[in-house]
């Protein structure tokens, strides 16, 4: 995928463009916003990765602009303000995702990632029925998860909790990320609750079976799918 | 000499003297200004009504009347006859006295009710004379008719009253306008010098506490007056400023201690991990790396924690109000935390009593502070026992009480909980508990104008978070 990162801080930049290029991404690094807006029009990115507090010009400023032609790529905003506040006010101004510093790179790269695939299932516009892993099914409309042809009950949590796993299979999620998508309340948790969920949703559909789709990457999150 | 310059700086310093520039003076000479302005407009009105307006009517009616004798004196006409109509003018003792007089054309008196002697007369047509009659001084407005044969007749009207009148007036106006100038004058200084005197205390507690003494605070006189309102005013904005910076040092100060012990922590970990990659035992230096990435993260959450406290206490994060169900945010925070309560083997029962827990507020903190008696309550209860939550609603507050099994505090613990960074001493691992989480949950209580408090408990630990529907007291 081709990723630009707008990003004024060599170094702080050179650990990004290092960790995208090392997850297999092409990226193009400007340190500056004005031409990062002229980069971005002229090409056609999959991501963008943009830090809000720029030299000479508001990241805000950059976010609508690229928003403003109306199909530019996803925007992840990285900023040094991590209030609700300054969360919302990225987001409303364009931006799809928002990450505070200090962040761990690979969240970073796994936010991208989800955001091009996102991207790139709301342009197929394809209205899926149900999410399918091997013999893992999840019917959307009736909520009703199957595996191995047998029914499994699942809280109203665990569903969001696999539907979002399932939507984003292969992908590295964090944990920030999950309790960000699966939980409509903007919280910290003191203690980790995201891996006893987790661990919860592993002892119904995983642990009876030979297959298992719940992987822990070590120290980053989890990711769903086929072990490879 | 030296006596004629000390004058000279006295004088200097009496018109540098703040008096003069002071809002009540200006505001008295003011008054003062409008009251002179309305002085002269009531004066020129009385005179206009009792001078003028008088003077013009009866100018008019000497004027029609002259008109009349005119007719009489002319050459168709005796002289006998005029002098008769004059004369029954004269003796009509209703109204104003009328005047007249026959001047011949030798220049000398020669008919009249005037006991003018010799005077030269103009031959203006409108004439004010005065003579000396036989009740003293007259005044009278003479109308100047030249006759035929050279004769004059001058006939006209008593008007000294008028004058008297008008005397009155320019007396009366100057005394109010100097009465004005003095009362505004000597009223403003005093007014001046005693509203003066209290901005000056007030100032004075103002620099007081500009130097440094925080603690300073304005003289109430107890007089319920506005001045007395601005000082109670300055007084509670005094103590919050007070209190907030005395939120932020203890803040500063917590910072500093309880980051200590995490970086002293970390920074053993990397004495070891260098040690570990030298003896080259990947294993360990592995083991070494998470340990120090949970130091950080522990340390990340504590700063996101004390800073999420002093951002909400100092209104600098504003709290978004919506309706929310406390029911179902008590009901989505304990879904949340069933898992990690079961890992212990602990159940989380919950009772509501009551109904309509609708209620102004902020879901995500009131979500927060919920998950965070949760959190504790799973942390620190006994393993394999229930927890238990009551939702109630008392009067106009909302209470969600929390309790668990196990270690009983003792009162002058609970009383210190929700401090910041207090830890009762059975807790005291920073790694498990960065005792914020209370402080939190305290802050986000008072948000709602509730409180959190903590019952006693032989068999553990409980704790109330009530929110209230009151409005907020200052």
């Amino acid at each position: 995928m081709r990723v630009l990162v707008i990003e004024d801080d060599l170094r702080l930049a050179d650990h990004i463009v290092g960790g995208l290029r090392g997850a297999g991404h092409t990226v193009d690094h400007v340190g500056d916003g004005r031409e990062g807006l002229f980069i971005a029009a002229a090409n056609d990115h999959d991501a963008i990765v943009l830090d809000r507090t720029l030299p000479n010009v508001d990241g805000m400023a950059i976010v609508a602009a690229i928003k403003a032609s109306g199909t530019g790529p996803p925007i992840l905003l990285v900023s040094a303000l991590g209030t609700t506040d300054d969360r919302v006010e990225g987001l409303r101004a364009g931006a799809s995702d928002y990450l505070s510093k200090p962040f761990a790179l690979e969240e970073l790269i796994a936010r991208v990632e989800v955001l091009i695939r996102d991207n790139q299932k709301d342009a197929n516009r394809t209205r899926r029925s149900k999410h399918k892993c091997l013999d893992l099914v999840f019917e959307l409309d009736s909520r009703k998860v199957y595996r191995g042809g047998d029914f499994i009950d699942l809280s109203p949590l665990e569903q969001r909790l696999l539907e979002y796993m399932m939507r984003h299979e292969g992908q590295l999620l964090s944990r920030n990320m999950i309790l960000e998508a699966v939980w409509d309340y903007r919280f910290d948790p003191q203690t980790n609750i995201v891996d006893q969920h987790i661990s919860n949703l592993r002892r119904k559909i995983d642990d009876p079976f030979e297959a298992k789709l719940i992987h822990t990457v070590r120290g980053y999150g989890y990711r769903f799918g086929v072990s490879d | 000499m030296a006596i004629g310059l000390a004058s000279v700086t006295d004088m200097k310093r009496l018109f540098d003297h703040k008096i003069w520039t002071s809002f009540t003076f200006r505001l008295s000479i003011l008054g003062a200004g409008i009251f002179v302005v309305l002085t002269l407009a009531a004066s020129s009105l009385g005179y206009w009504f009792m001078v003028k307006l008088p003077t013009d009517r009866i100018r008019d009616h000497v004027a029609q009347q002259s008109l009349e004798f005119n007719t009489l004196s002319g050459p168709d006409t005796s002289r006998d006859i005029l002098i008769q109509a004059l004369q029954d003018r004269a003796s009509q003792t209703a109204g104003r006295q009328f005047y007249y007089f026959i001047i011949n054309e030798k220049e000398n008196f020669a008919d009249g009710n005037v006991p003018l002697g010799s005077l030269s007369f103009d031959r203006e047509l409108w004439q004010r004379i005065e003579f000396e009659g036989a009740q003293g001084e007259h005044t009278g407005l003479f109308r100047h008719i030249e006759m035929l044969d050279g004769t004059r007749l001058l006939v006209g009207k008593a008007i000294e009253d008028l004058d008297e009148r008008e005397e009155f007036f320019s007396e009366i106006l100057v005394a109010f306008i100097i009465s004005s100038i003095l009362v505004g004058l000597f009223g403003g200084i005093i007014l001046s010098v005693a509203v003066g005197r209290q901005i000056d205390l007030i100032s004075q507690s103002a620099r007081q506490v500009l130097d440094g003494n925080l603690a300073s605070r304005l003289p109430v006189r107890g007089s319920r007056d506005d001045l007395d309102r601005l000082a109670i005013l300055l007084n509670t904005m005094l103590d919050r400023i007070q209190e907030l910076i005395g939120s932020v040092s203890r803040v500063s100060d917590h910072i500093a201690h309880e980051m200590r012990t995490p970086l002293a922590r970390v920074q053993a970990d990397l004495d070891k991990l260098k040690r570990s990659i030298q003896y080259g035992h990947d294993h360990k230096a592995n083991a070494n790396l998470s340990s120090i990435q949970h130091e950080i993260e522990t340390m990340q959450r504590g700063f996101n924690a004390m800073l999420r406290i002093a951002r909400l206490e100092a209104g600098l994060e504003a709290a978004h109000f919506k309706s929310v169900n406390i029911q179902q945010v008590v009901t989505d925070a304990i879904d949340a935390y069933a898992p990690s309560a079961h890992e212990k083997s602990m159940s989380i029962d919950v009772s509501v009593e009551g109904e309509a827990f609708e209620t102004q507020g902020d879901p995500d903190l009131l979500f927060q502070a919920v998950c965070n008696l949760l959190d504790n309550a799973i942390k620190f209860g006994t393993p394999g026992e229930i927890i238990e939550v009551l939702l109630q609603q008392t009067g106009a507050d909302c209470e969600i009480c929390v309790s668990n099994k196990g270690k009983a505090l003792s009162g002058v613990e609970r009383a210190r909980l929700g401090e910041r960074f207090y830890r009762p001493i059975k807790n005291a691992d920073a790694s498990v508990s960065n005792g914020l989480g209370l402080a939190l949950v305290r802050t986000i209580a008072l948000l709602h104008n509730g409180y959190l408090r903590f019952p006693e408990n032989k068999d553990g630990f409980s704790v109330i978070f009530s929110i209230g529907n009151r409005t907020r007291n200052f």
